[in-house]
């Protein structure tokens, strides 16, 4: 397997990454990062059926395999990120009205809704990533059941809910309670956190690497504003898959057997 | 995760009602029709009840309550379809994500979805280990035109010889198909009989995964005589009334044949031998190139061959097929339809020429 393309490549590596990210920043967090993460990648996967599997398949798998933490970090932090670079762009469009009424309706407004989000993204200490995640609230008054919702993954933790036992939404360090009524009370110590039916539609990426370089240490809280003037909102939106039309996938142009005419 | 609520309503122990019946022996030679009559009518009275019985101890599907609304499922509303379809999106969404898979080789597409005519090249055929010959030893000197060289101690096939007669067997394929013949593809070793179906379908002939029954084409009348065959017009649709004329036709024999193994199926060669019929078959380097018409010089061992050359020569008479309609549309039909026999048919069927009864031209 190879780093994957994005859109845009070719514009952030010249102009960077609107006022997000320098140019020198952006082939960093992702030309090299995402390379060194697939070149490892294929390396735990050598000779082994998941060489040629796609990320999430490999990290869906793993995720409940102590002995295979490695591999599974790496190709959870792979899909992460590309989850990350997939929603920026050089000219981003506005929220539609759509989002917007989803918004508005999940956080009271898109005010309060971007204030949350930062603040959770800004708050987490250590690395990590925060989602923006649609899932179906059956308890709600409404007829409409879907609901948005704001999700942390630390290290290498996965949104995706085949993977939850590797979710890390959670700072086990401070949020533990060790307690006789607590979640780690001990009554049940090999319960897993509970997998929840999410779709992932939107992630800021706070690792320290991404930022670290344009904005020193003390400047996490102003990467992450810039980062919101970056965000196309509509890759976002297609991501919510909001419209229940059924759609036929698209087919597959031109020929697997013809190993010249480019990748599929 | 639905739950199934089975609703049996009991009726009770009787099984059967007995009816009154009045059996009265008959010793007359004549047929009594009122007590035939009678006793019919009991045992109609006797299904219907006990039809009855069945439908109410059948299980029924009480639709869940749903415990938000409180209202009952819709069970005419099943959003099983959307639900299939979101996932799907979800997965072409979310699956690209994280790295680019290069293209690589997936058994199950070679059988699913074959490569075409246009898709051969040097590097698929070497990637399916086409060239790969058996020890010198073994050779065929006939064959000794289609091989490259040795290497390890066994022949290597030149490849594009192979493509080239490949290609060549393609056309031939494409042409009988296009003017309405019929191609027989014989596979018979374990693991091609997959291949030889789904090529079979797409070129609209026939196909052989088991043995070859020795004398079905010499002796086609005792052994495939119980066929059924039909007449179809230009458009491929069957055309009744026939029955009497096809009782005395003689069986149908192939129009080609395609063999994935010539050294097991020597005897049906043979036959097609007989009876002018052209063959196409896979040469390995220690068969017999006369056996064949047009032999493809390749490695009859590998499955992964196999599969690539019957697929190939599928969709090469996928094409044909496609041709033959298109212009049958058009009005050109591009074989000399049988004649069957003129006159009335007994049964009020058509007469004379298949298609040109149905278009009226005559």
């Amino acid at each position: 397997m190879e780093a994957s393309e994005l859109t845009h490549d070719e514009t952030f590596a010249q102009q960077g990454v609107g006022k997000m990210l320098e140019p020198e920043s952006y082939i960093t967090a992702w030309r090299d990062y995402q390379g060194y993460l697939v070149d490892r990648l294929n390396r735990l996967t050598a000779d082994t059926k998941d060489f040629t599997r796609p990320t999430k398949d490999i990290a869906l798998e793993y995720a409940r395999s102590p002995t295979h933490a490695s591999l599974f970090n790496h190709a959870s932090i792979a899909w992460n990120n590309h989850s990350f670079f997939s929603t920026l762009s050089p000219t981003p469009s506005p929220i539609s009205p759509l989002l917007t009424s989803k918004l508005s309706t999940s956080f009271s407004s898109i005010e309060s809704f971007r204030a949350t989000f930062l603040a959770t993204a800004n708050a987490m200490f250590g690395p990590g990533f925060v989602w923006l995640v649609k899932r179906d609230n059956y308890n709600s008054n409404t007829p409409d059941t879907t609901e948005l919702a704001i999700l942390t993954t630390y290290l290498a933790g996965s949104p995706l809910p085949r993977a939850h036992y590797r979710k890390q939404e959670q700072d086990m360090n401070t949020e533990l309670q060790a307690g006789a009524f607590g979640p780690r009370s001990g009554k049940d110590p090999k319960m897993a956190p509970g997998g929840a039916m999410v779709e992932p539609m939107l992630c800021v990426n706070t690792w320290q690497h991404v930022w670290l370089h344009d904005y020193g240490f003390g400047g996490k809280r102003e990467y992450l504003e810039r980062w919101w003037d970056s965000v196309d909102w509509d890759v976002v939106e297609r991501n919510g898959q909001f419209d229940s039309m059924a759609r036929k996938p698209a087919s597959q142009g031109g020929s697997r057997f013809n190993l010249s005419a480019g990748r599929r | 995760m639905m739950i199934i609520r089975k609703a049996l309503i009991r009726q009770g122990h009787r099984i059967a009602i007995a009816p009154a019946r009045s059996w009265t022996r008959a010793l007359a030679t004549e047929v009594d029709i009122a007590s035939i009559e009678s006793s019919l009518s009991n045992s109609l009275r006797d299904t219907k009840s006990i039809e009855l019985q069945v439908q109410n101890e059948t299980i029924k599907l009480v639709p869940q309550i749903d415990s938000r609304t409180q209202s009952t499922q819709n069970l005419l509303e099943d959003n099983t379809a959307a639900k299939y379809t979101q996932l799907q999106q979800h997965k072409k969404l979310t699956n690209p994500l994280g790295s680019r898979i290069a293209p690589h080789y997936q058994p199950h597409f070679l059988v699913n979805d074959p490569p075409r005519p246009s898709d051969i090249t040097l590097e698929l055929l070497l990637a399916s280990q086409a060239h790969l010959g058996h020890k010198t030893s073994h050779w065929n000197p006939m064959n000794s035109r289609y091989i490259f060289g040795i290497r390890q101690g066994i022949h290597i096939i030149s490849l594009d010889v192979t493509a080239s007669h490949l290609r060549r067997a393609c056309r031939v394929v494409a042409g009988v198909a296009e003017r309405g013949g019929l191609v027989l593809f014989v596979g018979t070793r374990p693991g091609q009989d997959r291949c030889v179906v789904k090529a079979a379908q797409m070129a609209g002939g026939c196909h052989l995964f088991e043995r070859w029954t020795p004398g079905s084409i010499t002796n086609g009348h005792q052994i495939l005589g119980n066929c059924r065959t039909k007449v179809v017009d230009e458009y491929d649709r069957e055309i009744t009334g026939y029955d009497e004329e096809l009782r005395d036709r003689p069986v149908l024999k192939p129009d080609l044949v395609v063999c994935m193994n010539p050294l097991e199926n020597w005897v049906m060669l043979h036959e097609c031998g007989l009876n002018a019929i052209p063959t196409i078959g896979i040469i390995d380097t220690d068969a017999n190139p006369t056996w064949v018409t047009y032999p493809i010089p390749a490695n009859d061992d590998s499955l992964r061959c196999v599969q690539v050359i019957a697929g190939v020569l599928g969709r090469a008479g996928e094409e044909g097929q496609k041709s033959r309609r298109e212009k049958a549309m058009h009005g050109n039909v591009t074989y000399t339809p049988s004649t069957l026999a003129t006159g009335v048919s007994t049964k009020g069927g058509r007469t004379g020429r298949s298609g040109e009864d149905i278009r009226g031209l005559q």
